[in-house]
């Protein structure tokens, strides 16, 4: 597995603005996982958003929101 | 790489550990603690041989980052028995003959103490839908439903 550095996200805008300089979220990591140890995925940075208070996921209008 | 310091409450002992973020939870069992009960089969999330119970919900051990886990309580196969007396599934898969070569069981019995607790066992064919993470490929399937059947009878 490629090295990486991770963090865990202190809020919802943090995560957000860390994933647009090119961190991924992990959450299980039952994919993301399997495929860095495969060399498949090759994040630098990990952001780790468990303990953000998002607990559902639900359709609005077109849109299907997480909260 | 940087090493991170992580507290693993591991069958109720609490265990302070410096680790790389690249490691499973089943490698430190496996190769930091030396907690080689918990088995690796496929290494790919596939098998369930390295099922353990994270803070009391099972998962595969080997496709989780332990570093993700700081202060969880972690059950392996070596917590399950009160000294020299078995836990009542762990008996069962003996009574019921729920292994041949015995590489599947620890997760076998960690996912079926799960099943258990979950309240998954209303029917054989409910037991068989929640065990399926769980490969046994010298197919010892009607064992372990039969053991995972009667302990969850013995519990009730």
């Amino acid at each position: 597995m490629i090295p990486f550095k991770l963090e865990k996200a202190q809020s919802v805008n943090g995560a957000i603005a860390a994933a647009v300089s090119g961190a991924r979220f992990i959450a299980g990591g039952t994919t993301l996982v399997d495929l860095m140890r495969e060399e498949v995925e090759r994040p630098q940075h990990l952001i780790d958003i468990n303990a953000l208070p998002l607990k559902s996921i639900r359709k609005d209008g077109r849109n299907h929101r997480r909260k | 790489m940087q090493s991170h310091s992580i507290n693993l409450i591991i069958n109720g002992q609490k265990r302070p550990l410096e680790i790389d973020p690249r490691q499973s939870l089943l490698d430190v069992l496996r190769e930091t603690l030396d907690l080689t009960g918990t088995k690796k089969g496929c290494n790919a999330g596939a098998c369930g041989a390295c099922t353990v119970l994270l803070n009391g919900k099972r998962v595969n051990a080997c496709l989780t980052l332990a570093v993700m886990h700081d202060g969880a309580e972690v059950t392996t196969i070596e917590g399950l028995a009160n000294g020299n007396s078995l836990h009542s599934l762990q008996a069962a898969f003996i009574a019921h003959e729920g292994f041949q070569c015995g590489y599947c069981t620890s997760g076998q019995i960690m996912s079926g103490v799960a099943c258990i607790s979950e309240g998954h066992v209303r029917s054989r064919e409910e037991i068989k839908a929640w065990m399926s993470g769980n490969i046994c490929r010298c197919g010892a399937y009607q064992g372990i439903v039969d053991a995972i059947a009667d302990a969850a009878r013995e519990g009730r």
